[in-house]
């Protein structure tokens, strides 16, 4: 894993967010606006059977009840929720087939994100589900998957074909009532990612799901299940990214994952939604509700996420470490710079004996970004001999930016072991002036000092995601060390 | 190679350097020697381009260049080295990965191809050698948890890597045990040439019975009041620089 | 923090439908407003009343009293203090040192009997706060009420409309006290005592104040709040010990107001009680502070004790310290919330705080929340917390050298509490504590 301070030039001269391309492409969408007929008509547009929509209905009911979690350490002006478009997908001319079937515009718009959907280009052999808007627009590498029993689809194609299976999981980790905006996904969620790794099999290839919000007032509310059964083993990566608008645009989704016995799931996310301009226009809300379940004995689940992109950021991806020795992992980066606000971090609830939970967290903000690691460490009565280890690290550059760490820790058992740091400290001239002493520019430098902070986190990213997310570093923190 | 000039400079609103003349020629070593206070460190961070020093008058040549013109990054791309008095630590960033970014940055800007891994490695094996470095210290984050010792020989192994002109070694002997002091003496001595040059700044003689200098220069108060061979190390040694201060002062009452 | 925004005139105290609980505060609230006192208290009163009246007491709703349930107070049945039966009588243990002065009170009501105050040197004012009120109110004018902010706070506000006497200490500008100052109070049963200190140090001015918090042992409640000044270069040593019997309530709120230069130096000893909350806030006001606020809470039975604390630096260059050691028995339950908050003025801040817990039995329970708010660049922050139990390795190392299990464990726990108890200024109070975490812990 490394980069040149060439490369790294190159892509420091790209000072723009530079996904922020709009694709004009026909999409068939609802109207703006909440009610019982959006739901309806969404369930309808999707070919839904009736316990689905049933379902989606109390959901609807339940978020009514509900009030906006006030909370989070992130201010911004109240969402009408009644202004936002609950479904938008690209207009397709006639059924799909094959890719060659595929609006050549959707092509060239992942093409132009860098994410070929053409599985002769693949080199490493990624299989990926590209989401456009609110549906999955296509999935590669589906038979070759198939061959192995695995099903990697669209949420909407699973609902058709394996309802069993989505009927048993759904909910089951994240229930609809579980808050505000999961409920609020519960009712309108249009697509999504499912995956079903089963017993004994490992995952041959790394599976991908690309988000992509295109339409104007757009809300993206789509949701994952992601299911190892007994010895199986699946990693998951996840991109985003959004055009420039100028307008906020609403991203609620839900993940669930649950993982049997001896089962193992590596979810890695990079998260690039667009985070307005410099002066905090535009940019995507990005309030997400991440969940796993180690449910069998000697399970594990692994969280990492590097967050650069979003104006506001609100997501704690979880575990619940209910089998005995089953582990829990959650790696961070998040980056706030200009005006972006992050309010993130983990919960790790011990359930089982002997079961395990590691939190690297790292923060970094510059700007005016406000940057908190909100986390909870649980160790319930029955977790015999559970350990957590915490560390979270802040690093700020400059004097408008904030870093603060909220770690809740709650022990109920004492043979658990609970260690928890933190510390907080600015890049240092003295660093940077060693470097430029060596020959290394301000910038490069900074590069430099970032991405060793980071180090801990971008180790357990897959090598294609690690390399991706230190050049976002980069670009996020262009132009904030004079 | 380097033509300091009356140079001045000031930390906030504190003079420092008050008129610094010194002329230094390729393969030429020269130690500054003076009491606590009298502007040694600053001038070596002045050379390297601290920006916490205001330069207010006087002018440095580096190799036909405006050095004070320069940014710090290209005076050290064009030859300069200082060996920090205190090395910084950056938590996270593998020693060799620095340097190699530093090598390259320093080819680039030169027009010479860029290291990869395995030519750097072999390089910097050899380099590691010369100044008796551990090899499990290039692996390990640049400073980090380093003994002073360590760091010191780290500082030194960067410069035979980055094979500069003029070397600027800032109280490189401070803490350092004697045979630690032996050992980077030897670095030093193992990367003496006709062309490059190295300017030793010290409060204490002993190292200099290692590395023996062409010329020693006393400086009191921001100036240089004393020039000599490498005898005046030794009297220095002897006398004190309280000595130097009183002929100073019996010069300024005669 | 500072006076809260004035609401209307002085005639606040009315009347709404109230539960038969808080009828009952209402009364001492009028009581207490008949007392002699300046006008400005008065409209405090009042003010103070009608924010507890609108507040009521919190519940666990609230994210400050999360796990700190305070029914057995709201629910709980307690007698104004205002007719009590004067039963002082040997009350005041001996807490170790004798060479010192002290305040005593029962239900927040200064005891002239039990006290010891005659040979206070010149510079030393110590008195009670009802006194004072009285005679000279001008000397604690600028401070009572000042620092304790009562908008949104049940508890300071309820001891704000309530409070009849308590104790106050003021040193002189460069003088130094060197004997300690002791502030003891007894909550007798089935009474709700509040408690109101007050602590001024001045310009350069050096001294030891020790408040301890006994209660019999039936259920009682205290509401205490300690309003602490310390001024430019001046230096106090604070401790704060509370033994209250096993079924008393305890709440107190500590809030410090430093200067510049100055140092406050603390530790809060939590070993009775059977609900106690202690929320300290520290204000560092000025440049080249040192704030340090140590804590040790030794639980058993079906104690909750909950340590509240925030250090807040508002300008640069001050150091703060903050370590809270926690050992939990039976089915106890601690927990801690310490907060750093660092403005963005406060560069050059310098901040560790620490909590360690110790969990000895299943049924314990611990909640820690160390937290960091951080809005300054050039700073020095860190925070560590950690839950476990007695390293295994060191109990059989000591059984390998004979001592019995009971015992090793018996020395590990007390080397681990030790460690703040060591940091009590007084030797007779220090050994005095050590004897009494022999005693709770066996």
């Amino acid at each position: 894993m490394s980069f040149t301070t060439d490369t790294l030039e190159q892509d420091l001269k790209t000072q723009e967010y530079k996904y922020g391309f709009i694709t004009d492409i026909e999409a068939d969408s609802a109207p703006p606006g909440l009610n019982e007929d959006i739901v309806r008509f969404i369930s309808a547009k999707k070919n839904e059977p009736e316990w689905l929509l049933e379902w989606r209905l109390k959901a609807f009911a339940k978020w009514k009840t509900m009030r906006e979690p006030k909370w989070p350490n992130v201010s911004y002006p109240p969402i009408s929720y009644q202004d936002i478009i609950y479904y938008s997908a690209p207009k397709p001319k006639k059924v799909l087939n094959s890719l060659d079937e595929v609006d050549p515009e959707l092509l060239a718009t992942f093409e132009k994100l860098g994410i070929s959907l053409d599985e002769q280009k693949r080199l490493s052999g990624v299989a990926v589900d590209a989401v456009f808007d609110s549906v999955s627009v296509v999935t590669t590498f589906k038979e070759k998957l198939s061959e192995l029993g695995i099903i990697f689809c669209s949420f909407s194609e699973a609902v058709h074909n394996h309802p069993e299976l989505i009927k048993q999981y759904l909910g089951s980790v994240v229930p609809y009532t579980d808050n505000y905006f999961a409920a609020l996904n519960s009712a309108v969620f249009s697509d999504g990612s499912f995956v079903y790794i089963p017993k004994g099999v490992r995952c041959p290839m790394e599976l991908s799901t690309y988000f992509r919000i295109n339409a104007l007032n757009t809300g993206q509310f789509e949701r994952t299940l992601i299911i190892a059964e007994e010895g199986a083993y699946v990693s998951y990566l996840e991109g985003c990214t959004a055009p420039m608008r100028d307008e906020n645009q609403l991203h609620a989704a839900v993940v669930e994952l649950v993982a049997q016995k001896n089962g193992t799931i590596k979810y890695s996310t990079v998260q690039n939604w667009y985070p307005g301009d410099k002066e905090g226009k535009g940019g995507i809300y990005n309030f997400v509700t991440k969940r796993g379940i180690c449910k069998g004995d000697n399970s594990k689940i692994t969280w990492t996420q590097v967050e650069t992109g979003s104006a506001i950021t609100w997501k704690y991806p979880s575990c619940i470490l209910q089998g005995d020795n089953s582990v829990g992992e959650f790696y961070s980066v998040a980056v706030t710079n200009n005006m972006q606000q992050a309010d993130t971090g983990t919960k790790m609830v011990h359930v089982g004996k002997n079961t395990k939970s590691t939190i690297v967290s790292k923060g970094i903000s510059a700007g005016k970004g406000q940057n908190t690691y909100r986390g909870l460490v649980k160790i319930l009565k029955k977790a015999t001999n559970a350990h957590n280890y915490s560390q979270c690290d802040s690093l700020l550059m400059g004097d408008r930016c904030g870093a603060h760490t909220f770690p809740y820790i709650e022990v109920q058992n004492s043979s658990a072991r609970v260690e928890h740091e933190a510390s907080t400290s600015k890049v240092g001239e003295d660093q940077i002036f060693y470097c430029n002493q060596r020959g290394l520019s301000s910038e490069d430098a900074v590069n430099l000092i970032v991405n060793g902070f980071c180090k801990e986190v971008f180790r357990e990213l897959p090598m294609e995601f690690a390399v991706e997310a230190q050049k976002l570093l980069g670009i996020s923190l262009e132009g904030s060390v004079g | 190679m380097l033509t300091i000039d009356n140079l001045q400079a000031k930390v906030e609103d504190k003079q420092i350097l008050r008129g610094i003349n010194l002329q230094i020629n390729p393969g030429e070593i020269h130690a500054i020697m003076g009491p606590n206070g009298s502007g040694k460190s600053t001038l070596a961070n002045v050379l390297a381009g601290r920006d916490m020093y205001e330069v207010n008058g006087g002018s440095v040549e580096f190799n036909g260049q405006d050095l004070l013109d320069l940014d710090p990054e290209v005076r050290a791309r064009e030859g300069l080295f200082l060996a920090f008095q205190y090395p910084v630590e950056i938590p996270g960033v593998n020693n060799t990965y620095f340097l190699r970014a530093a090598v390259n940055a320093v080819r680039k800007h030169h027009g010479e191809p860029e290291l990869d891994g395995a030519q750097f490695l072999k390089f910097a094996r050899e380099k590691a050698k010369l100044v008796e470095l551990d090899p499990t210290l290039m692996n390990r984050s640049v400073n980090e948890g380093f003994s002073g010792g360590e760091k010191k020989r780290n500082e030194i192994f960067q410069m035979a890597v980055l094979n500069p002109k003029l070397a600027i070694l800032d109280e490189t002997d401070s803490g350092l045990d004697i045979d630690a002091l032996r050992i980077v003496a030897n670095g030093v001595n193992a990367l003496r040439s006709p062309d490059r040059s190295f300017l030793i700044v010290t409060h204490y003689q002993r190292l200099l019975d290692y590395i023996v200098p062409d010329f020693v220069h006393v400086l009191v108060d921001g100036r240089i009041v004393k020039s000599g061979g490498k005898e005046l190390a030794l009297e220095l040694e002897e006398k004190g620089y309280a000595w130097v201060e009183e002929e100073l002062l019996a010069g300024a009452i005669a | 923090m500072g006076r809260g925004r004035a609401i209307g005139g002085g005639d606040c105290l009315k009347m709404t439908t109230m539960s038969d609980t808080n009828l009952k505060y209402r009364e001492a609230a009028l009581a207490a407003s008949q007392h002699p006192q300046p006008d400005w208290l008065k409209l405090f009163r009042s003010r103070a009343w009608n924010e507890f009246e609108k507040l009521g007491f919190p519940t666990t709703q609230h994210e400050e009293w999360k796990y700190c349930n305070v029914r057995p107070i709201s629910e709980g049945e307690f007698q104004s203090p205002l007719v009590f039966s004067q039963q002082t009588n040997g009350y005041i243990e001996n807490l170790g040192d004798d060479d010192a002065y002290l305040l005593a009170f029962v239900n927040g009501i200064y005891d002239i009997t039990a006290s010891k105050i005659s040979d206070a040197p010149v510079g030393l004012t110590i008195d009670s706060l009802a006194s004072v009120l009285k005679n000279i109110p001008d000397l604690v004018k600028p401070h009572l009420a000042n620092y304790a902010n009562f908008e949104g706070e049940a508890f300071v506000a309820l001891n704000t409309a309530t409070f009849v006497d308590g104790a106050v200490v003021r040193v002189a500008d460069n003088v130094v006290v060197e004997k300690p100052i002791f502030l003891v109070n007894y909550t007798t049963s089935g009474t709700a005592a509040p408690v109101r200190n007050l602590v001024i140090m001045e310009r350069n001015s050096q001294a030891t104040v020790i408040e301890i918090f006994l209660s019999e042992n039936e259920t009682s409640f205290s509401n205490i709040v300690t309003e602490i000044v310390v001024s430019e270069s001046a230096v106090l040593n604070h401790t704060k010990v509370q033994l209250e019997g096993g079924n008393a309530n305890h709440i107190s709120t500590q809030v410090i107001e430093q200067s510049k230069s100055s140092v406050f130096d603390s530790q809060n000893i939590c070993l009775g009680a059977s609900l106690a909350r202690t929320t300290i806030y520290a204000r560092l006001g000025a440049e080249h502070i040192e704030c340090t606020i140590d804590g040790l809470y030794c639980l058993n039975n079906n104690q909750l004790v909950d340590n509240h604390t925030t250090i807040d630096h508002a300008f640069p260059n001050c150091n703060s310290f903050e370590l809270y050691k926690g050992v939990m028995d039976e089915k106890s339950t601690g927990v801690f919330n310490g907060k750093i908050f660092v403005r963005q003025d406060a560069q050059k801040t310098d901040s560790k705080q620490t909590n360690q817990n110790l969990l000895l039995s299943d049924d314990a329970t611990i909640n820690t929340k160390p937290q960091l708010e951080i809005y300054a660049d050039d700073v020095r922050c860190t925070h560590g917390a950690t839950v476990g139990r007695l390293d295994p390795n060191a109990l059989f190392y000591l059984q390998a050298r004979g001592i019995g299990a009971e015992e090793a464990r018996s020395i590990l726990v007390h080397a681990f509490a030790n460690e703040v108890i060591q940091r009590v200024k007084p030797v007779g109070l220090r050994t005095e504590l050590e004897k009494r975490l022999y005693q709770k812990l066996g």
